[in-house]
């Protein structure tokens, strides 16, 4: 099996604290974050679009304020985006999960996430993005 | 031959008697024919109805139905004749009837089967179930019903908001946790490897911190396990029929756009009878404020695989500052109202997987409409 390594970790959530410590989990392993607060914040940021070539992942709070995160993900999907996201939720049930998969997510994963299930998660979802 | 109170009538008091009990008769009796000519109209149907017997007489009984039901009804009649299946007749069940004014009204419909000779003929009461006593006892069924409904749904919206804003913080102490750990992982200093240790017996409470809301959420959850696939049409017309109870008063106009073509619908019957109670409530105390008072009712189903009701009403609409947030709770347009109709209204739709919007009409009024997902069974 081929290694794959991620360069760059994208975050959004609205929430502060949950935010800052997904930030200091992947700097931890030595990883480069970039993290936003909302979905606009994250459309805004030109430095998102230098990714073309980098092997990135989105982390995806799915309830905020203004734009959600399933509205954030169909955006994307319409504008041709392709950026494997992980979504996390505090609820996942099976109609959610088929709907954020419908709009173009790659997994879904219910908060509070062990961090070992969500690093496992991060890398088969780079597998599968890669072998696309 | 005895001629006292107690002998039974003489054939010509027979006819006699015929017409009174007909014609003083609180209920109204109507017969028709196998094809759904009017053969008789009583008294009693001249004050439900507003119609003259002139007017009804030799017609089609749908006259004085709302749709869809005015298109159905010959159907209904072809049907079982053909059938035999019973829906209607011998049982009775609650319907909206039309007044020649063109307000409709709850009443309890019972029909019953007979034949005079050879031709088969039809009999139904009409009970208004408008009147005084009937609209008090029913309201508060529907309320306490509603109440309860209402609790539940409270303690549920209550969980989950409850398990959302833990599970928050529960996500920053575990990730803070595990950064920790691996900040220090190249020091095998003893006391940094006790360290990682507790950081670990730490994140194992953490996540049954985690474990322990599920399991609540869970609990809660399991008595949605009522759902099942019914008839939209059907629900929703069972519940209007109860929500218009006591709205006769109103003079408010329902017009009942129905899609014969609905799938079932998985859901949970009582708690999307609630969802359209409330929308049609709304919608009859928005009407009183002005004086072209409809209510239009359609149902559909989308290419997208959802079923959907909308109400429309021509009331004053909703003005900005509420519309903008309006299914959280306490907000109201209501002197009295709490504002959690709607809130509960949305949890309950969004409970089906479902979605509800309020949108403004063109020419004033307010749409509320809500989609259900059609599962397959």
């Amino acid at each position: 099996m081929k290694s794959l390594s991620i360069e760059m970790i994208y975050i959004v959530d609205d929430d502060d604290a949950v935010r800052d410590s997904t930030r200091a989990l992947f700097e931890a392993y030595g990883l480069t974050v970039r993290d936003y607060p909302s979905a606009n914040h994250f459309l805004d940021d030109d430095r998102t679009r230098e990714r073309d070539g980098l092997s990135c992942c989105l982390l995806l709070d799915l309830h905020m304020p203004g734009m959600s995160g399933a509205e954030l993900l169909e955006h994307l999907k319409e504008s041709e985006i392709s950026l494997p996201t992980v979504v996390l939720t505090g609820r996942a049930d099976a109609q959610l999960r088929e709907r954020v998969m419908r709009a173009g997510a790659r997994a879904l994963l219910e908060k509070p996430v062990n961090s070992e299930d969500l690093a496992q998660t991060i890398r088969q979802v780079l597998m599968d993005h890669a072998a696309d | 031959m005895k001629t006292g109170m107690d002998a039974p009538f003489k054939d010509a008091e027979n006819a006699a008697l015929f017409q009174v009990l007909i014609n003083t008769a609180v209920d109204g009796i109507i017969v028709i024919d196998a094809v759904g000519n009017v053969r008789l109209y009583n008294k009693a149907c001249e004050r439900l109805l507003g119609y003259a017997p002139e007017e009804v007489l030799g017609r089609n009984i749908n006259m004085l139905m709302p749709s869809p039901y005015r298109e159905q009804h010959d159907n209904y009649i072809e049907a079982y004749r053909t059938t035999s299946e019973r829906k209607i007749i011998g049982i009775g069940r609650e319907v909206l009837g039309q007044n020649k004014d063109g307000s409709t009204f709850p009443m309890y419909l019972s029909v019953g089967e007979g034949w005079l000779g050879n031709e088969q003929i039809f009999i139904g009461i009409i009970h208004d179930t408008t009147e005084r006593q009937v609209v008090a006892s029913r309201l508060q069924e529907v309320q306490a019903e509603l109440a309860h409904v209402s609790r539940l749904n409270e303690m549920g919206q209550m969980t989950s908001a409850l398990a959302h804003e833990l599970n928050q913080p529960l996500t920053a102490i575990m990730n803070y946790l595990r950064a920790a750990q691996r900040t220090v992982a190249a020091f095998d200093d003893p006391a940094i490897v006790r360290a990682q240790g507790m950081m670990d017996k730490a994140a194992g409470q953490t996540a049954r911190a985690g474990e322990i809301i599920r399991r609540l959420r869970d609990f809660v959850e399991k008595r949605d396990a009522r759902q099942s696939h019914e008839d939209l049409n059907k629900t929703i017309e069972e519940a209007i029929s109860l929500a218009l109870v006591g709205a006769s008063d109103a003079n408010i106009k329902a017009v009942l756009k129905f899609d014969q073509n609905i799938p079932p619908v998985l859901m949970d019957r009582i708690q999307i009878q609630q969802v359209v109670l409330n929308l049609v409530r709304n919608a009859v105390e928005a009407l009183q404020e002005v004086s072209i008072r409809e209510l239009t009712i359609e149902t559909g189903f989308e290419e997208n695989g959802y079923a959907y009701a909308s109400f429309s009403d021509t009331g004053p609409g909703l003005p900005d500052e509420v519309a903008s947030r309006l299914f959280q709770p306490f907000v109201t347009t209501k002197e009295k109202g709490m504002g959690v109709g709607l809130s509960i209204c949305q949890s309950i739709v969004s409970g089906h997987g479902g979605l509800l919007s309020a949108t403004a009409n063109e020419n004033g009024g307010t749409t509320f409409c809500f989609r259900l997902p059609v599962i397959d069974a």
